[in-house]
């Protein structure tokens, strides 16, 4: 056949990579090109797999969901990642329900679940009702599909907007059984609902939940604890980003939970944003919460604290096993206790961010009571103002203490304003430390980059928030990590 | 320094670290230490496309590596291209399907992504006949297999 035009020598692997930019609706135009195009839609599993992934999210819709058809009719048993987005005002019942087979007739592995139930204060106190109405019989019915799909690992969830109303009671004797999830990331999760109700605990009650997020939301005190006893036994990355509770909760008894597995630990306890707390009310403390709870964890070693831990966190999670700590926006009365930090001896790594929300004398207090740590990255970032010459200043000090333990690398990150003092040091006690952007070195540190880079170990190339320079102009300069 | 020859049997002088952005390169060049020594043959590239491609190679030479593990998964699914890279890549239909080939055989990754990006882009919102049009297919079906795709995918109409 001498018609071969030059697009028909590709093969059928890269056919496959032009036509994965395009999503399964696309496709049913791209078959009809030619007979290759076609095979290769039809053929290659991962073309309807990477396509769905691409095409998050997926808007269930009530009048036509080309999405939901292009699942049904070509997904099958080979739909592995979804992604969905649901607005209640704009779907009915009976499209969820359709949603609902797809998933339990499918081996979806990995779940992102975006739903709301799109109430706004335009509409009246009747459509609001049968809106909220719709949303948690909705919540209800996916919850129970969800909790079928016997090859869920990895279940987002995220949802606005409703709080403390139950879902429909029928819910309840629903069987939830198959669930073996191993991720479960839970997000703004104000529907108080889905803990009220147990149906979430029911859904994790089989589950060996590898790794745990919770943003955003307030939960409440037994709600909470519940989570983490529940998960405890197999979790080892878990992720509490909690908002101060408007409600006063039961207060708990005093309560010890182990963590046998846990490796990473990330908790942060930040206040409601004033605009969300409703008039009268009064926040209550979630610090409250931990101060009861002594959280056990024997395998931790990377640890992130950020807003108001209480103190007794501090106590049970720095331990001499720890390799990693970063603090984070610490409101300076919850500031760990830094003697603490004497006893973490195998620490490598600190890093400090936010640096202006704290005292330095806490950065000092860090580095002093580490001393005997064989720090190998001492990273201080966001430091916009005037902490950078202390900072070097401390590191200095610490450097000519023939006790302490030297630190292998300093990095001041953000944009930091040292004097050309300090960098003399730096540069002269062969610091390696890196900066976010070669262009922030003119611009901020007023020196030329190509008069330090010989003395940089390495740079770390901020790809989007520095747009403003071709990273070729820098070819010299090793690159190491992109962000 | 490393030789390349090509299909027509132009022998080039490659910089080992611009060679090596070549994942077939670099597998060769670590395993076979000779190959330093004796030009490599590349049967499937021609001297133009080879330049070409080695113009890419020198101009990205210094990237980190792309992660070898789930570089499919991460691969970010936009069509994106950059400034340098479309200027690059903006050739005739000929070079360009020529530029994925070689890239698929020397195993360019990003080269790779550039040239299926470019397509896809070309193709964005095209009918199947404008399609065809473009890049002198033929329509290679029958009238009743062509009835048949459309029949099936009739669930993606708009009505």
């Amino acid at each position: 056949m001498s018609q071969s035009a030059p697009v028909q020598k590709l093969p059928n692997e890269v056919v496959h990579m032009i036509l994965s930019y395009f999503n399964p609706v696309q496709l049913t135009k791209l078959e009809l090109v030619c007979q290759q195009w076609h095979e290769v839609s039809r053929s290659r599993e991962t073309l309807w797999r990477d396509a769905l992934c691409d095409t998050r999210l997926i808007e269930l819709s009530k009048q036509r969901d080309p999405f939901l058809h292009a699942l049904l009719e070509r997904g099958g048993r080979k739909l592995t990642d979804l992604a969905i987005e649901i607005d209640i005002s704009k779907c009915d019942l009976n499209c969820v329900r359709r949603l609902c087979k797809i998933l339990e007739a499918s081996d979806v592995r990995n779940l992102w679940l975006e739903i709301m139930p799109g109430v706004s204060a335009s509409h009246s106190q009747r459509r609001y009702d049968a809106l909220i109405d719709r949303y948690l019989k909705a919540l209800g019915e996916l919850f129970v599909s969800i909790g079928n799909c016997s090859y869920l690992q990895s279940l987002h969830i995220e949802t606005y907007g409703v709080f403390g109303e139950r879902l429909p009671s029928a819910m309840m004797t629903q069987p939830i059984a198959n669930c073996k999830l191993e991720r479960l990331s839970l997000k703004c999760l104000g529907c108080t609902a889905l803990f009220e109700n147990g149906l979430l605990f029911k859904m994790l009650s089989k589950a060996r939940v590898i790794q745990l997020e919770y943003e955003g939301g307030a939960i409440s005190e037994e709600n909470a604890v519940k989570l983490l006893d529940m998960t405890k036994e197999t979790l080892e990355d878990c992720h509490l980003d909690i908002i101060e509770q408007i409600e006063p909760s039961k207060v708990l008894e005093n309560k010890t939970i182990v963590f046998p597995k846990l490796l990473r630990l990330f908790i942060s306890i930040v206040e409601k944003r004033q605009d969300d707390v409703e008039e009268g009310a009064q926040p209550v403390s979630v610090a409250n919460t931990f101060r009861k709870i002594q959280l056990q964890c024997p395998k931790l070693r990377l640890v992130y604290f950020e807003g108001k831990i209480p103190h007794n966190l501090y106590e049970n999670l720095l331990t001499e096993d720890i390799e990693a700590i970063y603090f984070t926006a610490l409101d300076p009365q919850y500031l760990p206790d830094t003697s603490l930090l004497r006893k973490c001896t195998t620490l490598e790594r600190i890093i400090v961010q936010n640096v202006e929300s704290m005292p330095y004398i806490f950065i000092h207090h860090v580095l002093t009571m580490t001393s005997q740590a064989n720090i190998k990255e001492f990273i201080v970032d966001d430091d916009e103002r005037y902490h950078a010459n202390h900072i070097v200043q401390m590191i200095k000090r610490r450097q000519e203490d023939p006790n302490a333990k030297d630190i292998e690398l300093t990095f001041l990150q953000g944009k930091p304003t040292l004097s050309r003092q300090s960098l003399n040091w730096l540069i002269g006690n062969n610091v390696g430390f890196f900066h976010a952007h070669p262009y922030l070195w003119e611009k901020v540190m007023k020196c030329s980059f190509e008069e330090i880079k010989d003395y940089i170990d390495f740079v770390l190339y901020y790809s989007r928030s520095t747009p403003l320079l071709d990273r070729r102009d820098y070819t010299g300069v090793p690159i190491c990590g992109l962000y | 320094m490393v030789q390349l020859s090509t299909s027509d049997n132009e022998i080039f002088n490659v910089d080992r670290d611009v060679a090596e952005r070549s994942v077939l390169l670099k597998t060769m060049l670590d395993d076979l230490p000779e190959a330093e020594e004796n030009p490599i043959p590349l049967s499937n590239v021609s001297s133009n496309v080879l330049k070409k491609v080695l113009e890419y190679c020198a101009h990205h030479r210094g990237d980190p590596a792309p992660p070898t593990d789930e570089s499919e998964e991460s691969r970010k699914r936009t069509t994106d291209i950059g400034d340098w890279d479309s200027k690059f890549i903006n050739v005739d239909q000929e070079m360009l399907f020529e530029i994925i080939l070689a890239a698929n055989y020397l195993d360019i990754k990003p080269l790779l992504d550039v040239g299926c990006k470019t397509v896809a882009n070309m193709i964005k919102g095209k009918t199947p006949e404008e399609i065809r049009k473009l890049f002198n297919i033929q329509n290679d079906f029958t009238q009743e297999e062509e009835e048949q795709i459309k029949k099936e995918n009739e669930w993606a109409e708009d009505r």
